[in-house]
């Protein structure tokens, strides 16, 4: 007897067969083949039933459960956003965005699944068909969504959110939670799935094949500009957290020497156990963290590690260029590994924190910078809110890594939702405990320790006095006791996000483990886990900006494409190290801290790449034969488009010169301020023009495409793998 | 049978990867790990696994997944495939072999903002 044969009696096959094809396929010829290989290979209906608990539950069960978490969320969005005059618990924010995520995640993307993206069951993957045990390999989808997340998550889901706390933590969080669900989360989860259709094809190689070679063109400056921005204001966040602080300085400094030491481990001693190393290296790094306490105490190696930013910023850009240029691997990888380590538990201790001590925000829901004038970063909440925090909300960044590693990992398309639409919401997750931790702090605190020393002033009284006057009182003494509980001299004028993000991040810790006592090496413990992955994409990013430069030099001259020649190697990494530098060089010699600067123009390059990652989904989604569901990429699209333009126009033209770059040059001009101040001004005017301008260059080419497709003037032709029937499925079937 | 599955050697388990038809072997048979114990208790009549069992099988099978996310995310099942596609066996020299094979790709990867 066939499996077929003792199949449920019919009406009930019929009602599994509607329940399956609803929740893969809306396709008509998907559905088909998903019958056929039903009927042929007699095992019709244990796909996937095994773990959905809800399918048990009656019909009424559900209803009822999924009423409760949506109201449950709209209690808790509707508290945080309408309290006022009252300080919240941090649990309302994780509320309101775990059940907004669940919510999102159970229909949108069901919705987005099932009828945009018709996936299908039965299609084989890139990695199933082109399997070859090195990029291409059928990985089960928990350990890709492991994977995906660990490559997704960086240092911008934590800086963003603390530096748009200065809005106060309403706008901020609503930000990221309805970003992620309808925005980012949609886009790295129809950009994972068009490039498992394409064999794992890249942003640009998808743009280029999908838009044309002008789009192909601008995706790969847009990635270009973004690596550059991206490392030169990450590395102004290193900076300002390590200056003048032996303690972190030699705490950085050990993991180099520890990072050899595992290289050396892992090579020699226990080849190919990473894990193993990484832990050990962990207590390494804890015992560096102690020894950062003694150094910073010993009046002779305190003075050794104290260094100042413009010593900082020249160290680091060697640092890059050395990670570049040379064959260095046993320091990076293992650095690599450790780094990743550090961000993961971290991770899990901060949200595990978090839900322990449920701590209250006293951070006031919006504050009087809503008008545009904080001494963070100047500007309105729209569009700049919607700038600062890109990571966490929508990334631009992300569909490279959707586009990237992912797609050759994944077994079947079913689990393109689970890995990138599942993967940003945990990145989101993390944004808003990055919220959470700047929120705990006193907003006094949170604007002594984020405002630059040319806004607020040097001296610790009259910082404390103007930051009194903006009605968030503070005194130096309470800052000086503040430093010294988290083990340094100052915490005034500690822009970037990181120093603030880390005092937080030690006032939820020290209230878990340790007590008041231990805060210093919570404090320190946050600085090292920020700097260590900071460093780490600075390393990566420099050797990558090396390679994509290396790739367009060498249609001009094909030695410079050539990624072994010495010559070549020199030069593309000092091309590619000079420009972070120069951002990172301009930042820190800006006296209204560089952030102000450089984080804006980050987050436009960013939404920027969002823009081509979303203007190349909505092309397919139409070239699908799917228009009448465009609206799911193109509302993200316009919103992204509205913000970059707002915020560019900010940027070059605005008369405010703490906004407006030209206005600040011109004041600078005016006052007889210096050349090299008024030329960056000017210069980062033109980089945002550039980058405004190829927005709109890739929304009209989109847009003619979309036209010709939609009236019938072009054949929709989408560029997809041809179907392949996957071997996997009917493989667990059996 | 459990422990039988449970107690494979390390080796065996890594030489497996995530592949595709590794992954099942890899990750199904956790989930194999409750289906043969239920198996087991309705042929030895009205016996029913208790709670404690379960809860058990539950943990044994979320240690397993999260010790195969970090072997994936620390490239250690990479190596385990580099070796199995190689024919070759764990030492320093075949370790080095996959470090250079592995940093071609990774320095080609961007990080994350």
């Amino acid at each position: 007897m066939s499996s077929y044969e003792s199949a449920p009696k019919a009406d009930t096959l019929r009602l599994h067969l509607h329940a399956e094809i609803g929740r893969y396929v809306s396709d008509y010829h998907a559905a088909l083949r998903l019958l056929h290989v039903w009927l042929a290979h007699g095992v019709p209906f244990r796909h996937n039933t095994r773990h959905r608990i809800t399918d048990l539950m009656p019909k009424i069960v559900r209803v009822l459960l999924w009423g409760i978490v949506s109201l449950l969320g709209a209690l808790a969005l509707a508290t945080i956003a309408l309290h006022r005059g009252e300080q919240i618990n941090a649990l309302w924010l994780v509320v309101a965005a775990v059940a907004t995520y669940a919510v999102g995640y159970r229909f949108y993307s069901s919705f987005v699944a099932a009828k945009v993206l018709a996936l299908d069951p039965l299609r084989a993957t890139p990695a199933e068909r082109l399997d070859n045990g090195r990029d291409f390999i059928p990985t089960n989808k928990w350990v890709v969504f492991g994977h995906h997340f660990a490559a997704i998550a960086g240092p911008g889901p934590l800086v963003g959110p603390v530096l748009a706390a200065q809005f106060g933590y309403l706008p901020g969080t609503l930000w990221i939670i309805a970003g992620a669900v309808l925005g980012g989360c949609v886009q790295d989860f129809v950009i994972l799935l068009f490039s498992v259709r394409r064999d794992g094809k890249s942003l640009t190689e998808m743009a280029k094949s999908e838009i044309g070679p002008l789009g192909g063109f601008i995706a790969y400056v847009a990635v270009l500009s973004i690596i550059i921005i991206l490392l030169g204001a990450t590395a102004l966040i290193v900076v300002n957290a390590l200056k003048s602080s032996p303690w972190g300085a030699f705490t950085i400094a050990m993991t180099m020497p520890i990072a050899v030491l595992m290289g050396v481990y892992l090579r020699r001693v226990r080849p190919g156990k990473v894990l193993e190393t990484s832990i050990l290296g962990f207590i390494l790094v804890i015992a560096a963290i102690f020894g950062g306490q003694w150094v910073s105490q010993s009046p002779n190696w305190a003075a050794v590690f104290t260094l100042t930013a413009p010593t900082l910023a020249i160290l680091i850009i060697i640092y890059g260029f050395a990670a570049s240029a040379l064959p260095v691997w046993l320091l990076l990888a293992p650095r690599d590994y450790l780094s990743t380590f550090v961000k993961l538990g971290t991770i899990a201790m901060l949200a595990l924190g978090i839900v322990a001590i449920h701590p209250t925000l006293h951070m006031p829901p919006l504050t009087r910078f809503a008008d545009g004038s904080g001494p963070v970063f100047a500007g309105k909440i729209f569009p700049f809110a919607f700038i600062t925090i890109a990571c966490g909300a929508v990334s631009g960044f992300h569909s490279l890594i959707s586009s990237g590693t992912t797609p050759k990992l994944i077994r079947r398309e079913t689990e393109t939702r689970f890995v990138g639409y599942g993967g940003m919401l945990a990145e989101s997750m993390v944004a808003i405990m990055a919220m959470i931790a700047a929120s705990v702090l006193q907003p006094g605190v949170y604007f002594a320790v984020n405002s630059p020393a040319g806004i607020v002033g040097q001296a610790p009284e009259a910082a404390s006095a103007v930051i009194t006057n903006w009605g968030f009182p503070v005194n130096a003494a309470q800052m000086a006791s503040l430093a010294h509980a988290v083990g340094e001299q100052t915490l005034f004028n500690r822009t970037g996000g990181a120093p603030a993000f880390a005092v937080g991040m030690a006032q939820i810790f020290s209230n878990t483990l340790g007590g008041q006592a231990v805060m210093a090496l919570w404090y320190h413990f946050a600085i090292m886990f920020e700097a260590l992955f900071i460093l780490t994409i600075l390393d990566a990013g420099t050797r990558v900006g090396r390679f994509m430069l290396q790739d367009f030099l060498g249609h001009i001259w094909k030695p410079l494409g050539r990624t072994s020649w010495y010559p070549s190697i020199l030069f593309t990494s000092a091309v590619v190290v000079n420009c972070w530098g120069f951002f990172l060089w301009q930042g820190v010699k800006d006296p209204l801290g560089g952030i102000n600067s450089l984080w804006p123009l980050f987050g436009i390059c960013n939404q920027l790449l969002a823009t081509v990652a979303l203007c190349v989904a909505t092309t397919i989604i139409i070239k699908m034969g799917r228009a009448r569901y465009l609206l799911v990429t193109l509302i993200p699209l316009c919103w992204l488009v509205a913000v970059t333009f707002t915020a560019s126009w900010h940027k070059i033209l605005d008369p405010n010169p703490r906004i407006g770059f030209l206005a600040h040059a011109r004041q600078l001009v005016a006052a007889g301020g210096n050349a090299r101040l008024i030329f960056n001004d000017r210069l980062d005017a033109a980089v945002t023009s550039v980058l405004v301008v190829m927005v709109a260059m890739i929304l009209i080419e989109s847009a003619g495409e979309w036209s010709r497709v939609l009236s019938g003037r072009k054949i929709a032709e989408v560029k997809e793998t041809p179907f392949v029937m996957t071997q996997l499925a009917i493989e667990e079937q059996a | 049978m459990i422990s039988a599955r449970v107690s494979q050697s390390r080796s065996q388990e890594l030489s497996r990867g995530t592949r595709g038809a590794g992954a099942p072997a890899r990750i199904i048979p956790a989930v194999n790990v409750a289906s043969s114990g239920r198996d087991q208790t309705a042929s030895q009549g009205d016996r029913r696994p208790s709670p404690m069992g379960s809860l058990f099988a539950t943990i044994r099978r979320s240690v397993a997944l999260l010790r195969s996310i970090l072997q994936e995310v620390f490239d250690e099942s990479a190596y385990a495939r580099f070796l199995e596609r190689r024919q070759l066996s764990s030492s320093r020299a075949a370790y080095a072999e996959f470090c250079a094979e592995r940093d071609q790709t990774r320095a080609r990867r961007p990080r994350c903002c």
